[in-house]
This record gives structure tokens, sequence and C-alpha cells, in this order.
């Protein structure tokens, strides 16, 4: 019989507890560093803007802004999903382990939500216009994809005990396929938009797909390695 | 008497055949929809690459020919897709609502030389205009990579006012990003059976 519900995180191997002083200093410079990044990101559609936009006025300039930063922001919450479930101990140090995967689900459904206002958004400028099935609009088509998977991932998780899926079973597939969709994403987003294409953006997602590969190699040694953690 | 029954059987049946113009089909893969707009200061090319036709045209009997062209709005291609999606949308060429542009022939007429109009309404989005059309006419012979086929070619340039067809309400004319004129070559390459 498989285990229907997702295992709870052992005492006996939390990382020792923090000072409350410590563990607020800590927290607040993790808090910096994600507004940081946030930052960083958000500035991307003003400051790198496409030529997409110059051709935009009024409350479809709005729209266009707008899809682009919740695919941004979507983008980041799906690079941070890693690394809420990473087992860090530094970060598990500040935030327990529980919560950080409870943060984990709720960020799961607000990537969701930034999803479907993406797509919304950057349709809803361009009034809706049909993509026609044609090589070039790959990038498109991938995010689509996408998103489509997303969608399902965070539905799946949402409703896995009232569909009956097998924790085990579920997990395995989550585990194992998100590091593809982080691929896929990373594809996607340098070749969407040419805010993307060169310069400090390009870097960025570049970087954050080289830290979410880091620590997914992290997580697949500490699981296979003789000895681990549960 | 059996041989003049047979002669007036032949002339019959064959030169109806004979004196009416020939079909020719469109070679998709030289045939080609392009435009110039101008862009500030410069020239934006694209081209509709999905597009059909029915061409009927004897250069001796103009008057004999016809020609329907149906392009789909939705393949509009400039090599850039975001530019492209901005044309297919409500802001240009409202794709969803209106996919096809067509032109048919209402009468051709040979101008001088090898030089034809064909006369025809021309419908893009909601506007049908009466448009004339001046097409050259560069002959016709055997097609040199396909001995079976016979190959012709008709080339038409002419310039319309995207405005009066309501692609595009002018806002981006007034910015002085996107000209009004547009010019449109129309370069046809076709094929008929020898």
């Amino acid at each position: 019989m498989e285990n229907q519900n997702p295992p709870s995180p052992s005492p006996a191997h939390s990382p020792p507890a923090l000072s409350p002083r410590a563990r607020l200093l800590r927290g607040a410079l993790c808090g910096f560093a994600a507004c940081a990044v946030f930052a960083f990101a958000w500035s991307i559609p003003f400051q790198f803007a496409s030529s997409s936009l110059l051709y935009k006025t009024g409350i479809f300039k709005v729209l266009l802004r707008g899809g682009k930063l919740c695919g941004i922001s979507a983008a980041l919450l799906a690079f941070f999903q890693i690394l809420l479930v990473a087992r860090l101990r530094f970060l598990e140090r500040i935030v327990a382990q529980k919560r950080l995967y409870a943060l984990h689900r709720t960020n799961g459904v607000v990537l969701a939500a930034f999803i479907l206002l993406h797509g919304g958004g950057i349709l809803e400028a361009d009034h809706f216009a049909l993509f026609p099935l044609e090589k070039r609009y790959w990038p498109e088509f991938l995010g689509m994809g996408l998103a489509a998977l997303f969608l399902l991932f965070t539905g799946s998780a949402l409703l896995r005990t009232r569909l009956g899926l097998p924790y085990q079973a579920w997990a395995g597939l989550h585990r194992f396929s998100a590091p593809g969709l982080l691929a896929l994403l990373t594809v996607h987003v340098l070749a969407v938009s040419e805010s993307f294409h060169a310069g400090p953006p390009r870097w960025f997602i570049l970087a954050l797909a080289g830290a979410a590969l880091f620590l997914y190699l992290r997580i697949l040694r500490r699981r296979f390695s003789p000895g681990r953690r549960s | 008497m059996k041989r003049m029954l047979m002669l007036l059987l032949s002339l019959i049946l064959f030169v109806p055949a004979a004196v009416n113009a020939a079909e020719w089909k469109l070679d998709p893969d030289h045939t080609n929809f392009y435009f110039d707009v101008k862009h500030v200061y410069s020239t934006v090319r694209g081209s509709f690459p999905d597009f059909s036709g029915k061409v009927v045209f004897d250069p001796e009997q103009p008057e004999k020919s016809s020609f329907r062209f149906e392009v789909k709005v939705a393949s509009v291609n400039t090599m850039v897709t975001q530019r492209d999606t901005h044309l297919r949308s409500a802001d240009f060429f409202d794709a969803g609502k209106y996919p096809v542009m067509t032109f048919q022939s209402t009468g051709v007429s040979r101008v001088k030389d090898n030089v034809y109009r064909v006369a025809g309404k021309m419908t893009i989005k909601d506007v049908t205009k009466d448009v004339a059309l001046d097409f050259v006419y560069h002959g016709e012979k055997v097609h040199p990579l396909q001995p079976k086929m016979m190959a012709t070619g008709l080339d038409t340039r002419f310039t319309l006012d995207r405005l009066e067809y309501h692609v595009g309400d002018g806002k981006f004319y007034k910015m002085g990003a996107v000209g009004k004129d547009v010019d449109v070559l129309i370069t046809l390459e076709m094929l008929r059976d020898r």
C-alpha cells in the first residue's frame, strides 16, 4: 500500500535553532535579497523594454507591460520553488522546513495565478490576435504548453487527495519533471522577448537557471547518497 | 459525306477548347504577394505567403481572361514575429474577424504591347473597392525545369492607401511612425500542362 500523505519533517534532523535576533537579521537579509531580485526583474519591461511596447498606447500598453511583469514574476516564483524545497540549512534555520514546504505550495498557487494573468495580459494587448501554426512562433507555443503544464502541476497538487493520486507516485513525477519545466521555461523566456536576447536580462535568467540546476543537482545528490536525510 | 460529318464533329468538339483562355495554376513557391510600407524613414517589407487563386489568361483574347486571388491575412510576414502579431491584431488587419483579402476581376483588357489592365473588386477587411491593376505579361514558354509544363509570368505594382481599407485607424500615421501608402508587388508564376 503506497503512502497517501507527504512525509513529516523529522525534528531530529532539524538544524540547531538560532537566537530570535539572529533569525530576524538573517530573515531580513534573505528578504532583502529576494526584494533585490524582484526589483531587478520588474525593471526589465521598463529599462530593457522590447519594441512591441512602443506600439501600444493607453490601456493596451498597461496590459502588455502588466502581462510581461506577471510573466517575469511567474518565472521568478518558478525558480524560487526549487529554493524552497532544496533543504538549505541556512534557510531552514530561519524558517522551519514545514513552513518552507507550505510556502512552496502557496507559491505554486500564486505562480499559477501569475501565469494566467501573463497570458491574459499579453494576448489582450493584441486583441487576442490569432497565432498561425508556423514554426517561427515556437517560443509562443512553448509558452502556451508550459502554461498548461504548470497549471496541471498546480491543479494536481491541489486536487491530489480528491483525485486519489498516491503521494509517492505524484511526488516522484513532480520531482523529476520539475527541472524539465524549468529548463523549458528558461528557453521560453530567452527566446520569446527581445528584452532577453542580450545584456543583463539574459545573464539574469541564465544565472537563475544555473542556480536552479545547482540546487537540483544538490537535491539529487542528497537523495541518492547513502545515509541521506529523509 | 462521312468525311464532312467527321470534320464538322471535330470542329464542334475541339474549336471551343482552342478559343477558350487557358487556366493556369499558381506556382506557390514562385508567386509572391509583397508589400512595402514606410516606418518613420525606413521601408519595412513584408509578404503574405499563404494564398490561393484561379487565373484564366489568354494574351490574345484578354476579354476571356479572369483573375481571382484569396490571401490569408494571418500569414503576414515581415520577419519580426512581434510586429506580425501586431499586424494581425485589431490595430491593423484584425485577422480573426477578417481572415481573407480577395481580388476578383470584372474585366481584362490589353493596354499596350505586353501590358494588360485587370479591373476588379479588391476586398480588404470590410471595404470593397473597384480597382484597375496593370499587369506586365512576361510571355509563355516550356518550363525550363519541368518540360511537361508550360510556364507564364505576370507582375503588377500598385500603391494603395491602407487607411481607405480600414487597415489601421490612422493613429500610427499621425504619429509619423507607419506610412499610409502601401506599395504592393504581385509576381505570378503559373503553370499548366503542355
